[in-house]
């Protein structure tokens, strides 16, 4: 065992084959006006981005890949932005998730699916439930990326991290002016 | 060629001045007086002025060597100091001032140079106001002063009887309903040399200078006030949230020292002064309405600034050490707060690790809020829990986070990917771990297994 590891050692490259920073993606979220914003940073210290489109109706982001709505397109989302472009029905749309974060699957306004990795449940699923008590009453609560939140209140949008024992509820800024 | 001379110099020998009088009120057209002038009537203690102008229609010059004006209750003002030579064309104006002492018929003479004109005029009885001992002629102003508006001012007046018969007031009227009379319309009747007094208040709910009439009888008079807001309570910046680190969010209010009598704008900014050499390029360090700098109304009975529905402003503390100071501005007033927000270990909100067929992944996602990160080191692990030999591996990162630093916007902040290829069973490793150096001390990961 103590040869194998030895061996193992060996091989590996005594300094990272590449190694790049750059700057930690959140999710992406539709801001008040409707455009389609990805936000960096950490949490409790977001930074908006500048607008990828603007009229979306939708947007869920996995923490790999995602998707945006808007009126009569579906938006194919990676980390970079906006990757593909794809006719769809008129209307907001569900979002489903591999448990990869691969896509999933897509429902439209007028019960229509497309299929990506997966097949459109008959049901949609439950909206998620926060464990915390956000200061305003919320709209809608979307996915706005791995282990976040986004709820939508009248005044503010939350950013909220679900951990395996807590939810923890930030103030989501305005784009910069 | 004597005659001749004479001949041209007989124009100028035989010009000759002439000086009428011209009654010359302010701003209208002059009329020419003949020999009996009669003013206007004026009451007991009032007066009324009369303006005349002497000009010389002649074509020479003509020395004014003469000028009166004598009777008793007329006096005259403006008249220049004799001799005074008027110019052909020119004129003098002077102003003559009629205030009777009692009631009844007057005359006076007016001369100029050799002309004697005679100036009538008739004193009305009527009730003298005074105020600070001093007699008010009609047009007179009285002012009032400066006050907070919804506050009080208060002048007294009186109304005595200078003449010699019983004399009534039969009106009295305050035009605007900011000055009135607190005990009641005043209309006495005086015996001679009695007096009475009485009191205008002055009042305004709304700030603004004030000019309205005290009508006594047939005569005006002028009441001027001014009413200006009060000023704006201190405003005070209060950090809500005491210590804050680097990644949170914090709460900053704005509230007055007393309820607000006035309203009002103001500014609130958030400044950072780095810790250190690092730039202050951290766009996460602002107010959650997206900027550094938010403007706010104060309202009138407010305590407390609003934003909107809230009583404080969410900001961001960002992730760079130093000091956030905010400062206030309304009103006139500037007041200033600060939070330090410390140096810390690079603190790590996310860690993962991948194994594909050839390569182990590494991502490492959070800040190091010094910007000094100095080393990061990779212990990997086999199957049996124990790390590789030669064990911790050290990765040279330094220089490309200096970069990344100087580059960024995000502060801090640090998205960080290394791949580190394997040849051979890649298999038998199972976890690494990663250590991070910076000015605070270190940070380790949990072992992150694969």
């Amino acid at each position: 065992m103590s040869r194998s590891i030895r061996f193992c050692t060996a091989l590996l490259l005594a300094a990272a084959g590449f190694a790049q920073i750059s700057m930690p993606l959140i999710g992406y979220y539709r801001d008040r006006s409707g455009a389609l914003r990805p936000v960096h940073g950490v949490a409790g210290a977001f930074s908006p981005g500048d607008v990828l489109q603007t009229d979306v109706l939708s947007v869920a982001w996995s923490g790999s890949e995602g998707f945006a709505k808007t009126g009569g397109e579906l938006l194919l989302l990676d980390e970079s932005g906006i990757s593909r472009r794809l006719g769809a029905p008129s209307g907001p749309a569900s979002f489903g998730f591999l448990s990869n974060g691969k896509a999933g699957w897509v429902r439209f306004a007028d019960g229509s699916c497309r299929n990506f990795g997966a097949d459109c449940p008959s049901d949609l699923p439950s909206p998620p439930v926060l464990r915390l008590r956000l200061p305003e009453p919320v709209e809608g609560i979307e996915q706005l990326g791995e282990g976040w939140f986004l709820a939508r209140g009248k005044e503010v949008i939350y950013a909220v991290r679900s951990r395996p024992d807590v939810d923890e509820a930030f103030e989501l800024p305005e784009a910069g002016q | 060629m004597r005659v001749a001379l004479l001949i041209a110099l007989a124009p100028a020998l035989f010009a000759a001045g002439r000086l009428e009088l011209f009654h010359a009120p302010s701003g209208g057209a002059e009329t020419p007086v003949a020999g009996i002038i009669d003013l206007a009537s004026a009451p007991v203690s009032d007066s009324v002025s009369v303006r005349f102008r002497i000009r010389n229609v002649g074509d020479g010059p003509v020395t004014l060597t003469t000028f009166h004006v004598k009777g008793v209750g007329f006096s005259s003002m403006g008249a220049p100091s004799l001799p005074h030579i008027v110019a052909a064309g020119t004129n003098v104006d002077f102003t003559v001032r009629f205030s009777p002492p009692d009631y009844g018929s007057y005359s006076a003479l007016l001369t100029v140079n050799s002309t004697t004109y005679v100036v009538r005029a008739l004193g009305e009885a009527a009730v003298a106001v005074f105020h600070d001992g001093r007699v008010l002629a009609a047009g007179d102003t009285v002012d009032f002063g400066r006050m907070e508006r919804g506050s009080t001012l208060k002048k007294t007046f009186e109304f005595r009887n200078t003449t010699a018969q019983p004399l009534g007031v039969g009106r009295s009227t305050l035009t605007g309903p900011q000055f009135f009379f607190p005990a009641g319309t005043p209309t006495p009747y005086l015996q001679p040399g009695d007096a009475v007094g009485f009191e205008v208040e002055f009042r305004a709910t709304t700030s603004g200078v004030y000019k309205e009439r005290l009508i006594i009888d047939r005569r005006e008079f002028w009441l001027t006030a001014t009413a200006f807001d009060p000023p704006l309570p201190r405003p005070t910046v209060v950090i809500e949230s005491g210590a804050i680190r680097s990644g949170e969010q914090g709460r900053v209010s704005v509230r007055l020292a007393q309820r607000a009598g006035v309203k009002a704008k103001g500014t609130i900014r958030l400044e950072f002064q780095p810790s250190g050499e690092a730039k202050d390029n951290d766009t996460a360090m602002r107010f959650t309405t997206g900027a550094r700098s938010v403007d706010f109304d104060i309202a009138e009975g407010d305590t407390v600034v609003r934003f909107g529905s809230q009583e404080a402003l969410t900001f961001q503390a960002g992730t760079t050490t130093g000091t956030i100071v905010f400062t206030v501005e309304a009103g006139g007033f500037t007041d200033r707060a600060s939070v330090v927000v410390a140096p810390e270990a690079v603190r790590l909100e996310k860690s993962s690790a991948t194994r594909t067929t050839s390569s182990i992944d590494v991502r490492l996602t959070g800040f190091d809020n010094t910007r000094t990160l100095s080393g990061m080191s990779f212990t990997f692990y086999a199957a049996n829990g124990q790390p590789l030999a030669g064990m911790p591996m050290r990765v040279p990162v330094v220089n490309a986070f200096s970069r990344w630093w100087t580059e960024s916007k995000l502060g801090g902040v640090f998205g960080f990917h290394a791949s580190f290829p394997v040849t051979g069973d890649i298999s038998q490793i199972r976890a690494v771990e990663v250590e991070i150096e910076n000015s605070s001390g270190n940070t380790r990961t949990e072992r992150l297994t694969f």
